[in-house]
């Protein structure tokens, strides 16, 4: 069956469009906007990967495998024994940390290369560094090191200049000896230095970060012979996949903000297809007398909507690679900041991501028209129906629609909060809820009029409310559309107020001490000098202290914080428990039985009591989990072990940090004395616990701008939406204006009926949007951010987000009435008074 | 040709019942013009819209050229209704985002006509109803007049076997209307087509071959 109108009705469907162009523009821009957004975050999520990819590709090289310690760094013993044993494999030793470069902002990847087991692995960017007139002092000078020449650009030095940079307090000079010529993005935070100004610069003479292999698998066999516990063999491509994703929830969460903005988009494309077909009810009708089927008639609309989808699928992927652009850069920084270093490269508009945007915009399309296409074919031929007879079939089926809305929000909860499986079924919940409460608006929009039919009401006003029952059909659609997005835009944020207020709380009781000390700023983890804690604890204005080493550890696949700790009453008390009593998982825990955060019990599904493998400096160890605590310092989860444990199996003594409680903690001497005793003699920072706290939600903040930028991005796509649906509706009715102009109606009292109602509606849109909202919120908050992140937190909702849809709702809908009034009060009725 | 039997048809007007037919018969032979007079109200349209398959009856038959109309389907009787019936309305009902020319062609075109014959068969309707220069025109460009002569036309353009015209000049003023009238029934005559044209007009009715005149849902000759 042929899914295309016959010629001459596709024909007459393309004049309609043509003759109608305001509306056809303005379904347009439902279909471009919505495929915009949906394109614009798919690539710029899949900027940041390829971004990581490429980086991550070009460093490896031609590597296959790679030995690493899930546990922390590879012995260079280890490296030496089988480089020394013959029959080895290539293999090439390198040192990769994360450096400061004093006077720039964020951070930069220090890699150290030994340039004589190159040769097999890296050829392009050894060659590039063998190239250079300053090969000598690459080897023979420290501090020598190599940049791309985008590195370059962003660092604005050129050959010969000095870079000083700073890893965990100690500062060290570079000298830029050679500059290849590479343009991407990729390598634009990349420092290649020789190992042993790595070595220099990290102070790390015994360990590697990793050592790259080319082998074949008889080689495997030989090599894992080899290995001592702590050390395993990975696929080098497969450690790089599993690093990107890391990302794949928060990616998602971008992913179904931008799929809402495409449902929006969808009840605009709905609600102009319903309009272009209520319009031309007789038009149909006359072609239904003529002979034509009911099916053709469904193909005609779907043909209309296809031109119309094609249209704005090419606009919406013109306009998604402009906003991709502007996306890609805060995507790139949030991922960064919370998985993994990847730069805002060049966005790659891939064939698959402009196959799926079209295959969104063609389905969206049609879906949404698929409703109106029925509508269409079941015109009667020669249709009877008037207005008040169609707008009486519309009220008839409010309540068994309204119902189904109602039913459909509550399977949707149902679904989000109760149903197991991972983070699309409660995207799926979330959706069923937002389609079911957009369902339940007409029925609630019908029953304005009648609560307010037996009030005495002013003419104007009368008539305003009067017309809202009269043209129910199409302002619904309108209303809904704009209500999704108004309580998208609630539940979003009350999701992100409930986060902030949750993190607020548990940082305000982590952050129980009065000073801390780290060697570095806190967050760079560097261990303490030698004699610092000594010193600290011989302080007579200290009560007590605890002491902390952190950790990266794989765990499960995923670098995971293993932090040691010996903890201080006071320190112990800012664990709130979610599985395991306080008691138990205090006696547990000094027993050698670790404490898990929420979200790594979540990723892993353990919870206490149950056994946890953590890779050791010893090897694999079996831990008991004695409780699991509240946490939001990382979605991939922590884990604390006691320091005596940790030390026993690391074989690692130092201390990154010490949290300081003072005897007098009113006082405020502690912060100068700890000041005079320990800078004289170390570089340390001094942190009070409202720093930190004021950095992290600062943190917090920029972790959810691009979930704000999206907020807006679909209030936006609402906002256009409504404004076309409302403007739509003035423009059908310049007849009716123009009987009441001639009546004596004077302008003023016109554009005081057409905003009134604007307004009205958008009022309404704002008043339905606040119950959504708030469920959509609860779910977010209790079933998405759950499944997503591992993360429970408490629904709080403050009354800035509501008010603000209330308002948003109420100025949307009078932007979208101004023109129309301003077009109507100044129109010369006459010539629409002459017309048929 | 047309034979209706013992139709009926009711409507619920509220809490009453408003019977327009009761059993009512109508015998009409092929090629026969007949004239349907009747008072406003009387179900002179509805008769039309249960002839065509438009509008279902209560009971009874309505068989054209052999076949019973509402024993169809509804699609069935759409497709009926797009090769055997033709129609003309009070209020034309071109479709105005049609040519004229497209227009005449829309019925042909429905019943997958070749395109070279939909052109031929154009052209001579164009030609038959005296405006064969408006091809290119769309409706809404034309006089009253000219639009209704269209849509004689288009009504005939796929040589139904029958048709059904609704008030055809009830919308036009006497001289346009009497002009309408004179080529309708000539075309009809022409092609050999069975009529049925509701009016008020009594010139319509003196072209007719039969008057008849409908009252209290009751068929009798005028």
């Amino acid at each position: 069956m042929s899914l295309t109108a016959h010629p001459l009705l596709a024909r007459s469907g393309l004049r309609y469009l043509l003759k109608h162009r305001w509306q056809a523009a303005l379904a347009l821009i439902g279909i471009t906007l919505g495929v915009a957004v949906v394109l614009a975050v798919d690539l710029a999520n899949g900027a940041a990967r390829q971004s990581f990819a490429e980086s991550a590709a070009q460093l490896r090289g031609d590597a296959t495998h790679r030995l690493v310690n899930p546990a922390g760094q590879v012995p260079e013993t280890l490296y030496t024994q089988l480089f020394t044993t013959p029959g080895h494999p290539p293999m090439a030793p390198v040192i990769s940390e994360r450096i400061r470069v004093t006077g720039k902002e964020g951070r930069y990847r220090l890699v150290g290369l030994d340039l004589f087991a190159e040769g097999s692995f890296r050829g392009t960017l050894g060659q590039a560094i063998e190239g250079q007139p300053m090969l000598t002092d690459w080897l023979a000078r420290p501090g020598a090191t190599a940049l791309s020449r985008v590195a370059a650009e962003t660092l604005g030095v050129s050959l010969g200049d000095s870079l000083e940079v700073r890893h965990q307090g100690r500062v060290h000079t570079l000298v830029v000896t050679a500059i290849y010529p590479a343009d991407a993005q990729s390598t634009s935070d990349l420092l290649i230095v020789d190992i042993a100004t790595a070595q220099a610069v990290t102070a790390r003479h015994d360990s590697l970060s990793y050592v790259d292999l080319v082998l074949d698998t008889g080689q495997q066999e030989w090599l894992v012979a080899r290995l001592p516990p702590s050390v395993r063999l990975v696929d080098a491509r497969e450690q790089a996949e599993g690093i990107t994703r890391m990302s794949a929830a928060f990616e998602l969460n971008l992913t179904a903000m931008s799929l809402l903005a495409l449902l929006v988009g969808m009840f605009l494309i709905y609600n102009s297809m319903t309009f272009a077909i209520v319009q031309r009810r007789n038009l149909l009708g006359r072609l239904r007398a003529l002979g034509v089927t009911p099916r053709e008639i469904a193909r005609l609309i779907f043909t209309e909507a296809l031109v119309l989808a094609l249209i704005g699928v090419l606009l919406g992927i013109l306009l998604g690679i402009l906003l991709g652009r502007g996306l890609t850069g805060i995507v790139a920084k949030t991922i960064s900041a919370l998985y993994y270093d990847t730069g805002a490269a060049a966005m790659p508009v891939t064939p698959f991501a402009l196959f799926k945007a079209v295959l969104l915009g063609l389905g969206g399309t049609l879906l949404a028209t698929w409703l109106p296409a029925r509508q269409a074919a079941s015109t009667p031929p020669l249709t009877t129906l008037s207005r008040t007879a169609l707008e009486s079939v519309t009220r008839r089926r409010l309540p068994q629609v309204g119902v189904l809305g109602i039913a459909l929000v509550a399977v949707g909860l149902v679904v989000a909060l109760y149903l197991p499986g991972g983070v699309v079924i409660g995207f799926v919940g979330l959706f069923l809820l937002l389609v079911g409460a957009a369902m339940a608006t007409p029925l609630s929009l019908g029953l304005v009029p009648r609560s307010l039919r037996g009030l005495a009401l002013p003419g104007v006003v009368r008539m305003a409310v009067r017309d809202l029952d009269r043209h129910l059909s199409r302002l619904a659609t309108a209303t809904a559309a704009l209500m999704v997005a108004l309580a998208a835009s609630v539940g979003v944020a009350i999701m992100v107020e409930s986060m902030r207020s949750s993190v607020g709380v548990w940082l305000d009781s982590l952050l129980s001490a009065d000073l801390y000390v780290s060697a570095d700023y806190f967050e760079d983890g560097a261990p303490l000098p030698a004699g610092a804690v000594a010193m600290i604890r011989d302080m007579p204005q200290i009560a007590s202290f605890s002491r902390y080493r952190n950790r990266k550890v794989d765990i499960a696949g995923t670098p995971t914080a293993v932090i040691a700790a010996d903890l201080a009453p006071r320190s112990r008390a800012g664990f709130r428990f979610v599985a395991g009593g306080a008691r138990t998982a205090w006696s547990g825990f000094d027993a050698g039985e670790v404490l898990i955060s929420e979200p790594l019990a979540h990723r892993l599904g353990v919870t206490a009591g149950d056994a946890l493998p953590i890779p050791t400096e010893s090897g694999p160890r079996s831990f008991t989990v004695a409780a699991v605590f509240q946490d939001y310092a990382s979605e991939r989860g922590r884990v604390f072990i006691a320091l005596p444990r940790y030390q026993g199996l690391w074989a690692d003594t130092q201390i990154d940090s010490v949290a300081l409680f003072a005897r007098n903690p009113k006082s405020g001497d502690l912060y100068r004395a700890a000041v005079d005793r320990l800078s004289t003699t170390h570089d340390l920072s001094f942190t009070a616990a409202r720093e930190i706290y004021s950095e992290s939600m600062r943190i917090f903040d920029r972790t959810f701008r691009i979930t704000e930028v999206l907020r807006y991005l679909l209030l936006l796509v609402a906002l256009i939406g409504v404004f076309s649906a409302l403007m739509a509706i003035q423009l059908e009715r310049r007849r009716e204006y123009a009987v009441l102009r001639a009546i004596g109606f004077t302008g003023r009292q016109l554009t005081g009926l057409i905003l009134f109602q604007s307004g009205m509606l958008g009022l309404l849109a704002g008043l339905l949007a606040l119950p959504t909202g708030m469920a959509m919120a609860w779910v977010l908050t209790d079933a998405i951010q759950l499944r997503a992140f591992g993360w429970t937190m408490q629904y709080l909702v403050t009354p800035e987000p509501l008010l603000l849809s209330v308002a948003l709702g109420v100025v949307a809908a009078l932007l979208a009435g101004i023109y129309p009034a301003w077009r109507a009060s100044r129109q010369d009725p006459a010539p629409q008074l002459r017309q048929d | 040709m047309l034979s209706v039997q013992q139709l009926q048809k009711s409507y619920q007007a509220g809490d009453t019942e408003q019977v327009v037919f009761d059993r009512l018969d109508l015998d009409v032979t092929a090629g026969q013009v007949v004239a349907l007079l009747g008072a406003s109200g009387s179900g002179k349209t509805t008769l039309l819209n249960l002839l065509s398959g438009i509008d279902r009856p209560d009971g009874g038959r309505v068989l054209i050229a052999g076949t019973d109309v509402h024993a169809l389907q509804e699609p069935g009787r759409t497709l009926f209704r797009r090769r055997r019936i033709g129609f003309v309305f009070q209020f034309f009902n071109l479709i105005p985002t049609l040519t004229v020319a497209e227009n005449l062609a829309l019925p042909l075109e429905l019943i997958a006509t070749p395109p070279a014959a939909v052109r031929q068969r154009t052209s001579d309707l164009l030609e038959a109803v005296g405006l064969p220069h408006a091809a290119g025109r769309f409706p809404d460009t034309l006089s009253g007049g000219e639009q209704q002569r269209i849509a004689v036309a288009r009504a005939l353009a796929h040589r139904p076997d029958l048709l059904l015209a609704d008030e055809p000049t009830g919308n036009l003023d006497d001289a346009t209307g009497e002009l309408v009238t004179a080529l309708l029934v000539s075309l009809a005559r022409e092609h050999g087509t069975t009529m049925l044209i509701v009016t008020h007009s009594a010139s319509v009715a003196q072209a007719a071959d039969r008057v008849l005149q409908l009252h209290q849902g009751r068929l009798t000759a005028a």
